[in-house]
């Protein structure tokens, strides 16, 4: 305002000014009865066709005289907004917007006509489902608001928004259900969100870094999905999910540790099944931390644990290997994580080409070489299909990595060194907290009635609460008698 | 502080590693006496690529038992590991003459023998079965003895084998250990006896059948198989074919489950005990045809059963006595019930021959075959 008044110089001049003589902005200029329009805009972000119908022809057909609220009033646009100051004016054309300016009048309108770059809705890549809805996020904020808008059919939804990033804006949203979420957890969120002080956040996975509770863990401490439904299905269940544009995947807080090993397919199989496939996940992850560390201890210090039927096959394989065990562990456990980086990095087609021949020709040759025991090819090959099936990529990640410490302590202290190894393990699991709550709940703290929703799978008719270490407002989710009521025809 | 704890965890440096491929793993020793010296034969797996042989019989001699240890040591390129022994032996005569609980002391107290370890005897020398080559599908000698124990314990037919059970018993007053007693049959080492010991030293063998009604007295019996031979004339009214009563009629009996209770009856003048055995069986197998099973006939046979194996027992009991060995543990059960009573071994030893025992079996047959 000062500087329109003391320079007499145009708003349109100082915008094209402020925006270093952008190649893209464009101005078009319209003549209606000796009244003059600039029309501002940046000609790669708005949508030609809203431009031109939406904006230009109705132009031409508002009544005169043309004042910035008259296009306001008339223009069929969703978003209008009038403006004089500049710094909000330019801070909108980069987002897309087209700014009307009357120039007599020293006024203008905001219109948004942006068109965002944007895929069309596709499968879930990284959590894959055999059984159940197959939608994923996209990398747009206004999508994923719609598809979990789709999913969670309640006025109690809320979706707070917040912008994170100083200089690079990041529109954030704060998901949650009124009446389950515990306003606690909420107002941490919150905080903690309003308290970032970051020029930029690339993605949703950087922002939950920067949330994390204890940045020096292994584990991952909050939950991210890029499935709708298990969205839905968490704040449902009175956890808080975060949004964040430009990202498939959502932060869903708080989150245990065990959730990192329930899939959304538990829910949609039968009970019995995912009891099963739970309890064999668990069982997976724990041959994936601690198979290859027992075999080096065995084998370096406890040749009397093996059974004498074993013995002879496991000591005729080791005696054509040069190294101690622990190096062949150290050098076949490196040879498989290779493996499978180098098969996530390639393209997909060669990816699975190299999988093959690395997995068969490398581990058969090794063997073959007296390079490793066979037994250790299957041990190995074992634990790193154990850590694939946690459904949730960090998780696996993490569990793969915190197998090469305890191969050491097992190489230096045998089982003993594995059992510090578990020692501190669940010492610090213990002491671990997402968002302030407990990691590893139900367990510790322990809540019976929780069990259900993390490691074992009942009949529908028991999920009548909601998980009490969520601190749900809302506890009940139907009556338990009626539950149980089965109607027939007859009745 | 933190910091200094793992650094000096660090610092303490490792456990020495026994890394398998480059141990001598013992499976059975055998020991036996020579002259004033013992003689120690190790049979020792050791790893190859090539599917050869895989075990080899090392041996020394030396005046004591760990002295023959550092023998071997010098007679193998691996280091010799005991934590997979499996079973050893010891030659009949060394067990006869100087006992063998000098031997089974060193190994209870070496942590890498487990307690579960066999114990046998070896009929002629522990050498012999040690070398035998005969092992079945078994790989190496000690395998095969231990799977040759291991089953005959499971079967019921042997009582006790194990280090921590000699052990025990050694230690009991009023009790002896047992062990398996092995022979080799064609080059084959068999179980054809059991081993009775007068605390730890060799006293005498009975047969595998008799070894049933040691157990029979002394524990809960479950499932086992035992054969009875009776005179055909204490069931003369129930048999088809009346002639040649003097002969004798077999039964096999199976499924076998009893339970026995020993009492002592009076402590003086001598000790007299009462036992009762209650048995189930089935019968499995008769050697004739007989009358049809009615309620009368059972009994009948049921009778007889019964006075033939007392009279077996009896003449186990006598046996036992003779060679002042107790198994069954009669001076465990006359030191407990009586009070403010110290026994020791000489005194239970001297009122052992003079014991009294009084059996009573009763057998009730459930089946007398499968069909019916």
């Amino acid at each position: 305002m000062k500087t329109m008044f003391l320079k007499k110089k145009k708003i349109v001049d100082e915008v094209i000014e402020k925006l270093y003589r952008s190649p893209d902005l464009t101005r078009r200029r319209i003549e209606r009865n000796g009244q003059k329009i600039s029309l501002l805009f940046l000609k790669n972000l708005v949508n030609p066709t809203q431009l031109q119908q939406s904006v230009l022809q109705s132009i031409q057909n508002i009544e005169l005289p043309l004042t910035a609220a008259t296009i306001a009033k008339t223009i069929p646009i969703g978003q209008v907004h009038i403006c004089q100051d500049v710094d909000i004016i330019t801070a909108h054309l980069i987002e897309g917007w087209v700014y009307v300016c009357v120039e007599q009048e020293q006024n203008g309108v905001l219109l948004n006509v942006s068109e965002k770059v944007e895929r069309s809705l596709e499968k879930a890549e990284t959590e894959s489902l055999v059984f159940g809805p197959k939608i994923s996020f996209t990398e747009s904020l206004s999508t994923n608001i719609r598809i979990l808008r789709n999913n969670v059919n309640d006025e109690q939804l809320v979706t707070e928004e917040m912008i994170i990033g100083k200089r690079n804006k990041l529109p954030v949203r704060i998901v949650y259900i009124q009446d389950i979420a515990d306003p606690d957890n909420v107002q941490t969120v919150k905080q903690r969100l309003s308290e970032l002080d970051v020029d930029d956040v690339t993605d949703s996975s950087v922002l939950a870094q920067m949330l994390d509770d204890h940045s020096f863990s292994i584990f991952p401490q909050y939950l991210m999905t890029e499935l709708p439904d298990r969205l839905s299905y968490s704040l449902l269940k009175g956890r808080i999910g975060i949004l964040v544009d430009r990202s498939p995947t959502v932060i869903i807080c708080p989150t245990t540790f065990f959730s990192f090993f329930e899939t959304t397919e538990d829910i949609y199989l039968r009970w019995t099944m995912s009891t099963v496939l739970r309890v064999m996940r668990m069982l997976g992850i724990l041959t994936s931390i601690f198979l290859s560390p027992i075999y080096v201890a065995v084998i370096t210090y406890h040749y009397e644990l093996i059974p004498s039927d074993l013995l002879l096959t496991i000591g005729e394989s080791r005696s054509r290997v040069p190294f101690p065990p622990v190096l062949e562990a150290l050098l076949l456990e490196f040879m498989i994580e290779l493996l499978r980086e180098a098969g996530a990095r390639l393209p997909t087609k060669v990816g699975q080409t190299m999988g093959i021949v690395g997995g068969i020709v490398l581990g058969q040759a090794a063997v073959d070489a007296g390079f490793t025991s066979n037994l250790l090819i299957i041990i190995v090959s074992l634990s790193a299909l154990g850590s694939f099936t946690a459904p949730s990529y960090e998780m696996g990640t993490a569990i793969r990595i915190l197998r090469f410490p305890i191969i050491i302590l097992a190489a230096m202290w045998g089982l003993i060194g594995i059992i510090i190894g578990i020692c501190v393990l669940i010492v610090h699991l213990l002491k671990l907290t997402s968002l302030g709550r407990p990691y590893l709940s139900p367990i510790y703290p322990f809540r019976f009635a929780d069990l259900k929703y993390s490691l074992v799978r009942l009949p529908q008719q028991f999920y009548y609460k909601r998980p009490i270490s969520n601190r749900v407002q809302n506890k009940y989710r139907f009556s338990w008698k009626d539950s149980k009521k089965r109607k027939d025809l007859d009745e | 502080m933190k910091w200094w704890i793992v650094i000096w965890m660090m610092l303490a440096g490792c456990v020495e590693p026994r890394i398998l491929e480059e141990q001598g793993i013992f499976t059975a020793v055998g020991f036996d006496k020579v002259g004033e010296r013992y003689k120690a034969s190790s049979v020792m797996l050791s790893f190859r690529s090539q599917r050869s042989s895989r075990s080899e019989v090392i041996q020394a001699t030396n005046v004591t038992s760990k002295g023959t240890r550092q023998d071997l040591e010098a007679q193998t390129s691996h280091n010799l590991g005991s934590g997979q022994l499996r079973v050893v032996l010891y030659g009949k005569e060394l067990a006869e003459k100087e006992g063998i609980f000098l031997f089974t002391d060193t190994f209870r107290r070496d942590a890498n023998i487990g307690s579960l370890v066999y114990l046998a005897v070896a009929e002629s020398s522990a050498e012999e079965i040690v070398k035998s080559k005969k092992l079945e599908d078994v790989p190496d000698i000690g395998t095969y003895l231990y799977r040759l124990i291991e089953k005959n314990l499971k079967s019921e037919s042997l009582l006790a084998a194990t280090l921590h059970e000699f052990i025990a018993s050694y230690y009991d007053v009023g009790k002896d250990p047992i062990l398996p007693y092995l022979s080799l049959q064609d080059g084959k080492p068999i179980i054809k006896y059991v081993a009775l010991f007068h605390r730890d030293r060799f006293v005498g063998k009975i047969r595998l059948d008799e070894s049933f009604y040691i157990k029979l007295l002394s524990k809960k019996y479950n499932a086992g198989m035992k054969n009875i031979i009776i005179p055909r004339k204490n069931i003369a009214p129930i048999l088809l074919n009346k002639d040649e009563l003097e002969k004798n009629i077999k039964f096999v009996l199976n499924e076998i489950r009893s339970d026995s209770k020993i009492k002592l009856v009076s402590a003086e003048p001598v000790p007299s005990f009462r036992i009762h055995v209650k048995m189930d069986a089935e019968i499995l197998e008769i050697s004739e045809k007989i009358k049809p099973f009615t309620k009368k006939n059972i009994n009948m046979l049921e009778k007889a059963i019964e006075k033939q194996m007392k009279h077996e027992i009896d003449r186990l009991l006598k046996k036992l006595k003779k060679h002042n060995a107790d198994p069954i543990g009669f001076g465990q059960i006359y030191d407990h019930s009586l009070r403010r009573y110290e026994l020791t071994n000489q005194k239970w030893d001297e009122r052992y021959k003079k014991a009294k025992i009084d059996v009573r079996v009763d057998i009730n047959i459930l089946r007398t075959g499968t069909i019916d």
